[in-house]
């Protein structure tokens, strides 16, 4: 019963940042499919430089739940499940256009953008 | 018949003075010793104070009234320009420590440049004392012998002739508290004047590496990186009106304002035609970080090392392991 009336409050709370933008990619053709994002997420890109090959966790980590640190810099990574994270629809797409050009060489589509981003919901990020 | 001429509060001030002074010199050293230097030039004032105090309320061989006639006149030059010196080191020190490192009662209050070049004339006036003590020296040693009595040891015991009455050791130590009071207050660090940045500069600089305060970069190098969405090999990708933003900001405190002694020196060596990228390419950096063993270390966490880097401040103390502070 109670559990019941969360799920229904839960439906009816104001759309999220990851909702909208989901939404969005969906209005572009994408279909979001999660394991295709985990698949994506921990795909490796041969590097432009000639150095190790990079993928999503070469700076995020192997876990979701756990700090990265940035290749170049040593900075840490606070984990992708952080409470602070994934709640800004601009924010998101700024690191997606970082992110994406320094790992894979190029920007990402509407489609891998969705993929990742129902991974990482699944996964407990938001 | 008593002539005892140095009490005992007037010997511990001598010594102390010395003591202090000479620590002082030996630990000019910036790089490695800043905070003992500041220190013990602290001490040395308080040791002054006390003795200007003590000639008021002392006994009377110390008291001002007598200082011509206890002193032959080259020993009361002596002792006037030994308390000028030090007094003068003191209003440079200062000058330097505010100018240069943003700290201490004159952080804020005077100009990088003015600091540095304060810093000469304090170095100036370290040499002089030293070239004093070569002559204060030599001047006691040429006493002793005129009036075939060792000074050194009666500057210890007291004893120019027979044994006088006891020191008011009691008035010494009150006047050496009321003397030191100012400086309790004064010797506390006033935190580095933080520097006022954009949110903007913060989140986008700031959650990659640490976001480097402007003035490590001339105005032109933060104009080019700024307008270039190649940053070392990361897409920067700033919307216009963040880049303009940020680039108005960065370039108004760029090295060349020369608003910190840091960015006055990286100023005045980097090349004019030349547009550095990376900081740690900079000759300043590179000299100054020679012998630092910074292994394997991303060049971008100078706050490893540097506490309040990203206040802009690079207080050289911090910058070695012994002082590092647990964080």
């Amino acid at each position: 019963m109670i559990v019941t009336w969360f799920l229904v409050a839960a439906q009816a709370a104001p759309t999220s940042a990851t909702d909208s933008l989901l939404a969005h990619y969906t209005s572009q053709g994408a279909t979001p499919d999660a394991a295709r994002g985990a698949t994506f997420w921990a795909t490796e890109h041969a590097a432009p430089d000639g150095g190790a090959a990079r993928s999503c966790t070469t700076c995020h980590g192997s876990s979701l739940d756990t700090a990265g640190k940035h290749a170049t810099t040593g900075e840490p990574i606070e984990p992708m499940t952080a409470a602070e994270r994934l709640t800004d629809p601009a924010k998101i797409e700024k690191w997606f256009g970082r992110n994406c050009r320094w790992t894979l060489g190029r920007e990402c589509s509407a489609s891998e953008k969705a993929d990742v981003l129902a991974y990482l919901v699944a996964g407990g990020a938001r | 018949m008593s002539t005892r001429t140095w009490d005992l509060p007037l010997r511990l001030f001598h010594w102390g003075l010395a003591a202090s002074a000479v620590a002082a010199f030996l630990t000019g050293d910036e790089l490695t010793r800043g905070r003992a230097h500041v220190v013990l030039g602290t001490l040395a004032v308080g040791l002054v104070a006390f003795r200007f105090g003590w000639g008021v309320v002392g006994e009377p061989t110390s008291r001002w009234r007598a200082f011509t006639r206890v002193h032959t006149l080259p020993a009361a030059l002596s002792a006037v320009t030994a308390l000028a010196l030090v007094l003068g080191l003191a209003l440079t020190g200062v000058l330097v420590l505010g100018g240069e490192e943003g700290r201490g009662p004159a952080a804020g209050l005077v100009s990088a440049p003015m600091g540095i070049a304060v810093h000469s004339v304090h170095r100036a006036l370290a040499w002089a004392g030293v070239a004093w003590l070569a002559v204060h020296l030599a001047g006691v040693a040429k006493q002793s012998w005129a009036e075939r009595r060792n000074l050194v040891r009666a500057m210890v015991d007291g004893r120019k002739g027979v044994t006088g009455p006891a020191v008011r050791l009691r008035t010494g130590v009150a006047v050496a508290l009321v003397a030191a009071a100012p400086l309790v207050v004064a010797l506390p660090d006033r935190a580095p004047a933080p520097l006022q940045r954009p949110v903007a500069w913060d989140r986008e600089c700031g959650d990659c590496h640490l976001a480097f305060p402007p003035d490590l970069l001339p105005a032109r190098s933060w104009d080019a990186m700024l307008a270039s969405e190649d940053h070392f090999g990361e897409f920067l990708g700033l919307d216009p009106a963040t880049a303009d933003e940020l680039r108005a900001w960065a370039t108004a405190h760029g090295a060349d304002a020369g608003e910190t002694e840091h960015a006055v020196r990286i100023a005045a060596t980097v090349d004019a035609n030349a547009l550095p990228q990376r900081i740690t390419t900079l000759p300043w950096w590179e000299g100054i970080h020679a012998a630092v063993p910074l292994g394997d270390e991303p060049r971008t966490r100078c706050a490893d090392c540097h506490p309040d880097a990203e206040r802009g401040s690079f207080d050289a103390r911090a910058a070695h392991p012994e002082d590092r502070r647990e964080t």
